[in-house]
Parts: C-alpha cells; structure tokens; sequence
C-alpha cells in the first residue's frame, strides 16, 4: 500500500531501503530466496548485529527498553521494505512474543533480567504452548507446574517447539491447578533449556527437517521468581499473545516478493502460456485485495490499531495464498524442484522443501479450523 | 503528518454519515419487501435527489457536490445492500465522465431528478464502443447493435458514445452523442436482462444534430475508457454490497431454522461455510476501497487493470455468496417468497454485464502483454504510479 504513504512514510520507507540496499549481504538475501525461514544460527545473528547497530532490533519495542519506538505504520513499511529486500524474519519469538509479554505482565526484575539479552539475540526464546494432548484445545493442557517452597517443579511434556534445540530459554503455559474451567489454573512460566530432567527430542518431518521438537519434563524445577503475572490467571496472557501478531499475520508482503520470484521463474523457464499466466495473474489479485484488507484494519482510525476477531481472516487467506504461491513455484519448475535445475536462475532454490515447509502455516498459531471458529463466534454471533 | 499530496485510504466521518443517512432512508421509507416488484420508483429516485445522493458525483462547477470514486463506491455499496443500486452509477458518475466539462443545463435537471440519463457503453472494451456514426448533412447518423445500456430503462436521454463507421470518408475522431429516448423511440429497440433492470439497446440509423455531440469536438477516447472503468468500480461496489446483505440474510436465517433439535447455525460445518462467505466479501469490500482510493491517481493502463481485477474479485465473491446463501436457506432459498433469488439475479448479471471472466482475464492478459513480458507492473505495482 506504497501509494497511500504520507510524505514522511515515504521518506521512512526510502531510508529503510536505502539500508537493506547497502548492508543486507546478497548471500543472505540469497539463502532467504532459496531457503526461506530455513537459516543458520550463525548467519541469523550477524545480521542481527547489523540491525542491533542500527539501532533497528527492536522493531516493535518502545524505545525504553532499546527498541526503535516505531509506530504501528512504521513496523508495517519496515516489515513491508525487509520482505521485498529478501531480508531474514526477525530472531523468532523474542520481539513479537516473549517481549511484549514481559513488558506487559512481567515485574522490573523480569525484565531487566530478560529484555538485553532478548534484543541483542544473546539468549533466543522457544515457547512452550501445546501439547501431545492439547493442541487446538490448548485450554486442556495438563504439563503440570507444581509449586515446592520457591520453586516450582514442572511434569509433562509440549510439542511441536520450534528451535527447540537452539534456544536458551522457553517461555510457556503450564498447569498450576485443576479448576473446573479448563482456562482457570494455567500460568505463564519462563524456564532455562539447561534445566536439569529437561530433555529436548527433535521430529523429523518429512521435509527431512528437524527444526521442531518435543520437550519432556521430569521434575524440571523452576524459581517462582520466573512465574510471569499472576498464578493462575495465565490464559489471559496467552490470549494476549494472539493479538500480537498483527504485522505478520498476513504475510502479505513476504507472499509479493515470492509471486515476483515466480513470475521471474516463469518467465525465465519459458513458461509463457496463458495458463501459467492467468494463475499468476489470479494470485496477484488476491494478494493485492488481501493488503488492501490488512491495511484497512491496522489503520482504521476508529479502530485504533486494535484487531478484533476479524482479523482472523488474515490469517486464513494469508496462509493460504502463501502456500498457493510456493505450489505454483514447484509447478514451474517441475521435477527438480528440490534443488533447482543446478542452474540459473533456480540454482540452489528449494522450491519443494520451502513448499512443505508452508504447510504448517495453515496449522501453527491456531489452526485455520480454531480461526473459522473464531469468526464465527466473534463476528458472525454463532 | 498528512500533506495535501496524501492519499486517502479511508472514508471521512462526513462520507459516513451520509452512507449511514441514505441506509437509514431505505430501510425506513423504501423496504425490499415494498418495492420487489419495482425496485426503483420514481419517488425513491427523488428521495435520493433531496438527499444530495444524485448530485453527489457530479463536479461543484455543475451545480454538484463533486465527490469522487471513494464516494461513489460508498454509496454504491449502501444502495447495493438495499437493491437499489442499479442505475445510480451509471446516471450519475458515468454521465458527469462521459460529458466532461460541467454542463449545468444538462446536469441540473439529472441532479433533482427531473430528468434521467442511460449510457450505452461496452464494458468488455472501452476502444470498441457498440455504435459508429457517420456524417449525414451538418449532423450524424448512428448505428449499433447489442450496446448494453446501463441506467434506468425508461431514461429519457442516452448518452452513446461512438466511433467513425469503418466506411466512413471521413474518419474522425470517438465522439460521445446525447440522444432523445422519446424522440428517437422508433429506432432504439431495447430489451430487458435476467434481473429485469439492464437493458441492451439497437440503434438502427437514429439521425442526430451537431449539437448532440456533447463534450466539445474533441477525441472522446480518453473520457469513455475512464467513464467505462468507473462503471466497472461501481459494479463492483454493487456487488458487494449485495453480497453483504445475502451474508447478513443467511446469518440471520441460520440463527432460527432449526433442524434435529437445534439451530442449523450451530453445526460447525454450516459456521465455516459462513466464514468463507464473510472473509470473501471483506476482502473484495477492502480491495474495491482501495482501488476507488487510488482510481484518479493512477495511469490509463493501471486504472484499467485495477478496475477490471477488482471486478472480477467481486464478481467471484458474489457468485460464491449467492450459491451459498440459496444453499443454506434450502429449499426456502429457491422460492420466490424470499429475495434471496432478487439478490442472486442480479449478481448474476453483473457478473455478465462486461463479459464474465473469460473476458475479464484476456483484458487483464492483454494488458500484462502490452505492459512487458514478466512483469506486468504498468498495472500492478504501486511503484509505477508515484
């Protein structure tokens, strides 16, 4: 939504690219290009110093505790100019989760313990939300946090934790005690990953990837100083969380830059035809409505940055228009999808693996199911 | 910070309350369910024109309040989920584009609902207009068939825009006429669509002065493709309103019928069906926004290629919204006690009323040809219109 940038958007807009153009290093933007959310530890976190630099980590933090102070239409250029530069996704969970959560729920103590290593990427964050038995009924979760003088001594098991194996510390939901609502009893905890009795199995999926895991909890004992907010009352904080994804939850422009690289494809594998290009042509279309949607609801002024429960759209087209998009790229090239045709311009492209990759986005966050759910109770009055 | 060069995505709080003013005249004083077998009554026409809604499209120098696209698509839209939208556009914003300059003797008249205007357009193809016309004496004669004629059937003036018959001697250039329905009745053959409110129009040798060209001599090219691709927006904020309201109509039914005990909308197979239709029509509501937002700010090709996507997306939504919504009515849905069937005709001939989506898509292919072989960003990319 370029064209509806004030003057001083656009001047925010043209330093922003200015930067991704001098210092985003073309073989990062390559790696995104080719393997998507898929990098290294390593090269995540020289970028990272590059940002922190900057002064650019914190995209979505208040300047008080070292972030930009952005406002909510600057984090949107600045998500928007990253997507389109090929830039990597910010250090995940730490900055739009676990950051916020403790800005908003945690005591001073939490967060001067937390918030510095958070931004400069020194300690990275896993969360700690479903379950083997609890996945879209995440009220039902049972991996029980029992409290022992000044701790707190955690049993059960979560899944599906991504990173996982790389991260320091895990900020999760745990059950403190048996109410009668399933939402009452659950706390919000952050724990270290070295605790002792706490062992992470990676799954493979059957991308051949393992960049999640299960996480198997035996007498894991936790300082009650690392509960966040107050005990038992942790379901609010988690429905929290969920308004907090309102930048990413569209992926709008992350979906633009991969239909141009389709169309590049296309274009550069002789895929002329008018099939292919009616395709092309349909996405483009959705993808231009789909923002005209996102936009409508971040920056209409009565609603005042807040997104209701029909923001769950987003989502449900969002994802399904990302994955659409990594379905055609794979079409275009066909058999060697999983590793390009060794030669320009898909070299090194994983098309394949980026594709089965997507498919979680349909399912992680709320399954597309729970958001249907979600609009039709929330908006429809069902 | 705003500088007077900034867009604007949003309507403004008065835009709003005139939507919310015209909602509140058409559910009070014209009901569906008294106007189902004339929509759109003589009177309900000059409510509208007390209410400044007629002049609102028109330009200030005309006598007009000049609105621009981002009205006409809000009020459209109101109209639409009233079914009452129907010639609004046409005799309103397409006419001022098509005339040009502000003729007040013209457009009074159209403004208090004094009198009405139709125009012959072919929205498939701004460069084909149906009727050419040939000089005859100080004057012209115009011929054509199958012109689909928008505005309300029994208008008394026509505008037609026309291009110099292939034989004729001396080309000149696309002219806009203004014809006497009354005075040429004998040789303008009309006939009624699906919905019962378009109509198509045959021209067989209607003999016009030199005065009837109207918007001065010149090429009228570049007024009927932006007359043509206004039409187009305004379809499509139709649209969504009726599939607003067909939503609205289901949700509400869903909520009372009950079957095996329970309300039907309780299924949860019934809910996401719901969903769909509601995600559907907020996203073509946004996109139709958004491009009525940047309409007179964009290039010749991308303002085409806008209105003609975001017709289609709607087009697409309103299709799915009204099978859906006769689906989850059931057999009640079919029946004529209902509009249900009122909303899903005319869906239907909207979708049709510029060729459907074959030739929706080899427009937007055309375009995406012209425009260069990989990126088809003339139309698309916001970059190409700063």
């Amino acid at each position: 939504m370029e064209i509806f940038d004030t003057a001083a958007d656009r001047a925010f807009r043209l330093e922003v690219r200015a930067f991704f153009a001098e210092h985003l290093p073309d073989d990062l933007r390559r790696a995104v290009q080719n393997l998507g959310n898929l990098i290294d530890r390593p090269t995540l976190m020289k970028w990272h110093r590059v940002l922190l630099d900057k002064g650019w980590a914190g995209t979505s933090w208040p300047a008080e505790y070292g972030g930009t102070g952005w406002s909510l239409k600057q984090q949107y250029i600045y998500e928007q100019e990253l997507a389109a530069a090929w830039g990597p996704w910010a250090l995940p969970f730490a900055f739009d989760m676990v950051g916020h959560l403790l800005m908003k729920f945690g005591t001073p103590a939490q967060r001067e313990r937390y918030l510095p290593k958070m931004l400069t990427g020194e300690e990275w964050w896993c969360q700690g939300f479903s379950e083997p038995g609890a996945g879209s009924d995440l009220a039902s979760l049972s991996c029980r946090a029992e409290r022992q003088g000044d701790e707190y001594v955690i049993n059960g098991s979560k899944i599906w934790q991504t990173l996982a194996l790389e991260a320091d510390m895990m900020f999760g939901l745990f059950r403190t005690q048996r109410a009668e609502r399933k939402q009452q009893g659950i706390s919000v905890f952050v724990l270290d990953m070295k605790s002792p009795g706490l062992t992470v199995q990676p799954i493979r999926l059957f991308d051949g990837i393992e960049t999640v895991a299960q996480c198997f909890f035996d007498n894991v004992r936790v300082p009650a100083s690392q509960l966040i907010g107050t005990e038992n009352e942790g379901w609010s904080i988690a429905k929290y969380l969920l308004t907090l994804e309102r930048l990413g939850i569209a992926e709008v422009a992350r979906s633009k830059a991969a239909l141009r690289r389709a169309e590049e494809l296309a274009f550069a594998l002789g895929h002329q035809d008018v099939l292919t290009q009616s395709k092309l042509d349909d996405l483009d279309i959705e993808i231009q409505a789909l923002e005209a949607a996102e936009y409508r609801m971040l920056f209409n002024p009565e609603a005042n940055g807040e997104l209701g429960s029909e923001a769950s759209i987003l989502k449900l087209r969002g994802s399904a228009l990302r994955q659409q998009i990594a379905e055609i790229t794979v079409d275009l090239i066909g058999l060697h999808s999983n590793e390009g045709t060794g030669r320009p311009p898909t070299e090194g492209l994983d098309a394949a693996r980026q594709y089965i990759n997507l498919l979680k986005v349909s399912i992680y966050g709320g399954s597309n199911e729970i958001q249907r759910n979600i609009v039709a109770k929330g908006v429809l009055g069902l | 910070m705003s500088t007077e060069t900034d867009l604007a995505f949003f309507f403004s709080a008065e835009q709003l309350e005139i939507a919310a003013t015209l909602d509140r005249l058409l559910s009070e004083r014209w009901p569906l369910e008294n106007r189902r077998a004339d929509l759109h009554p003589p009177r309900l026409w000059r409510d509208l024109a007390e209410l400044g809604i007629l002049g609102l499209p028109f330009p200030e120098a005309a006598g007009g309040l000049g609105g621009g696209p981002l009205d006409m698509v809000l009020v459209t839209e109101t109209l639409g989920r009233h079914l009452a939208a129907s010639p609004y556009v046409a005799s309103t914003a397409v006419v001022s584009t098509l005339i040009g300059a502000a003729d007040p003797a013209l457009t009074g008249p159209l403004m208090s609902a004094a009198s009405s205007c139709a125009v012959a357009l072919d929205l498939s193809d701004p460069h084909s207009c149906g009727a050419t016309y040939k000089q005859s004496g100080g004057g012209f004669v115009i011929d054509g068939s199958c012109v689909a004629l928008f505005g309300p059937a029994d208008a008394e003036l026509v505008l037609v825009p026309a291009r110099p018959a292939p034989t004729s001697v001396n080309a000149g250039p696309a002219r806009v006429f203004l014809l006497s329905a009354s005075r040429d009745a004998s040789r303008i053959g009309k006939a009624r669509t699906l919905d019962g409110l378009s109509s198509h129009l045959t021209l067989a040798g209607v003999p016009v002065e030199r005065s009837a060209c109207v918007g001065g001599e010149c090429d009228a090219t570049a007024r009927i493709a932006a007359a043509t691709d206004l039409m187009l927006l305004g379809y499509a904020a139709e649209a969504v309103g009726l599939g607003k309201a067909l939503l609205q109509r289901t949700v509400d039914y869903v909520k009372v019928r009950k079957q095996f005990g329970v309300t039907v909308g309780s299924f949860q197979a019934i809910q996401h069906r719901l969903v769909e239709m509601f995600t559907a029509i907020e996203i073509a509501s946004a996109q139709v926004q958004s491009t009525a937002a940047q309409f007179q700010h964009a290039t010749e090709a991308r303002r085409r290629g806008l209105a003609i996507a975001t017709k289609m997306f709607a087009d697409e939504a309103g299709r799915n919204i009204a099978r859906e919504a006769v689906q989850l009515h059931g057999g009640m849905g079919l029946t004529s006690e209902l509009d249900v069937g009122d909303f899903f005709k005319r869906l239907l001939t909207i979708r049709m009323i510029d060729g459907g989506r074959k030739a929706q898509k080899s427009s937007l292919l055309h375009l995406r040809n012209v425009s260069g072989p990989v990126h088809s960003s003339q139309w698309r990319g916001a970059e190409t219109l700063l």
